[in-house]
């Protein structure tokens, strides 16, 4: 290492190569489907690890508990907790995948077997985990060049989350409207929506807000597919810049409607709905 | 089923029961160093997520119109082999996320935090990411590393 004794000597300031390294178009592991609902009967389920990038990718899979929740101004995010309350019916403990980790090469698609092992006395009802699929780049060591400096990078990982349901006989869902304002936001109306879930199983489906003018002619709108395991708050805003004032019909409405799911495995609810008045200066 | 799915299915060859749920899974993929380039011990340096060549950039794929929920995982300081460390900071603005490629258009958030952003109407979304290191005045040469991790979810599932 003469290179920095020497740039010391001569008063140089030392070098610090900093490349911050993100693997251009590595991690690219795309997890399908995005929701996996285990078959009943077997108490297994597959996922699908698809390598879009150009490089071979190594791809591992856990098992976390989590479900999304809300903060106070109804910003959701999914909430991971690697040591739930006993109350929570988590299966993390009990899924297995197979394999546990695999490497992917370009445009490889690779089958990762779920299988649950849960106790024999299970009581009825619906169970969560999520699975987190991590991707990283499969890098070869390269030798470092004496250069003297300092070179730096940083591994990119990415971390794919996905839901896992396994329902054990009969489960049903539902959800109740808890709490609903509004308030002029510069040129928008922002409502919050407050959902609680009933039954045993998660309520996935979708909220719809609508303003409709005194005709009745839908003037704004706005929706949102939710997935309410416990509670949830909302936040859903309206354009209504352009809209006169007056007197308008803000109405709530939350429904199993899920485009993305497949019809079968979505537990139908009666669809809750509520209208308040709005005025808008 | 969503004309994706059947595209996925035809791209990939893969089993027929992929297509057992017609959305579109979430992807995020690094498509940019985040770069420092040349630094001086003792003189931070920062990289704003605006830097149109040296900052981290992630693409986004998933759902039209679906809402994505977005955790950084960061790390405080880098290592070097010999066990030196190199201090990393992320402020509160080091974020951003837009529909639209353009930078200038995204909204900033702090990486240390939970964010979620709705993707756009073909299912798009990027993320800027810049930062800061700050070498001390004796910072031994030597190769330093790290790892940056960035958990996607929908949180509408």
């Amino acid at each position: 290492m003469r290179r920095p004794s020497i740039l010391r000597r001569i008063g140089l300031p030392l070098i610090v190569g900093a490349g911050l390294l993100f693997a251009a178009l590595a991690d690219a592991i795309v997890v399908a489907p995005h929701h996996v609902f285990l078959d009943p009967q077997t108490r297994s389920g597959v996922l699908y690890l698809h390598n879009a990038g150009p490089a071979p990718e190594e791809a591992s899979i856990e098992f976390v508990f989590g479900y999304p929740v809300s903060d106070s101004v109804g910003d959701v995010s999914v909430c991971l907790m690697q040591h739930p309350d006993s109350t929570e019916p988590s299966m993390a403990g009990w899924l297995r995948a197979f394999p546990r980790r695999t490497l992917v090469g370009p445009g490889e698609t690779r089958t990762v077997r779920l299988l649950l092992q849960p106790p024999a006395d299970l009581p009825e009802g619906e169970y969560w985990t999520r699975a987190v699929v991590t991707s990283r780049a499969a890098r070869v060591a390269e030798a470092t060049p004496d250069t003297g400096g300092v070179r730096v990078g940083l591994t990119l990982e990415v971390r794919t989350v996905i839901p896992v349901t396994y329902r054990k006989g009969r489960v049903t869902t539902g959800a109740v409207l808890t709490k609903i304002d509004h308030a002029l936001r510069g040129d928008s109306l922002s409502v919050r929506v407050g959902m609680r879930r009933l039954g045993n199983a998660a309520f996935l489906g979708t909220l719809h807000v609508t303003l409709e003018d005194a005709s009745g002619a839908v003037v704004a709108r706005a929706e949102r597919e939710i997935a309410i395991y416990h509670e949830l708050l909302r936040r859903l805003t309206l354009p209504v810049a352009d809209l006169p004032a007056g007197t308008y019909t803000l109405r709530v409405r939350l429904d199993t409607e899920r485009s993305d799911l497949d019809p079968e495995l979505v537990l139908e609810a009666q669809p809750v709905e509520t209208t308040e008045a709005v005025q808008l200066p | 089923m969503a004309l994706w799915a059947l595209l996925v299915l035809v791209a990939w060859g893969g089993p027929a029961d992929l297509a057992a749920q017609p959305g579109r899974p979430v992807m995020a993929q690094g498509t940019r160093d985040l770069t420092f380039g040349v630094v001086f011990a003792g003189v931070p340096k920062t990289i704003s997520r605006l830097d149109p060549v040296n900052s981290g950039t992630y693409r986004i794929r998933g759902r039209r119109n679906a809402e994505v929920a977005f955790t950084f995982t960061l790390p405080a300081a880098l290592q070097s082999g010999a066990g030196q460390i190199l201090a990393i900071e992320f402020g509160a603005d080091d974020a951003a996320f837009s529909a639209d490629p353009d930078p200038a258009s995204a909204v900033g958030f702090d990486p240390q935090a939970p964010f979620a952003a709705r993707l756009d109407g073909n299912g798009r979304g990027y993320i800027w990411l810049g930062g800061t290191v700050r070498p001390t005045s004796g910072q031994s040469p030597g190769q330093y590393q790290g790892t940056i991790v960035l958990t996607v979810a929908y949180t509408g599932n």
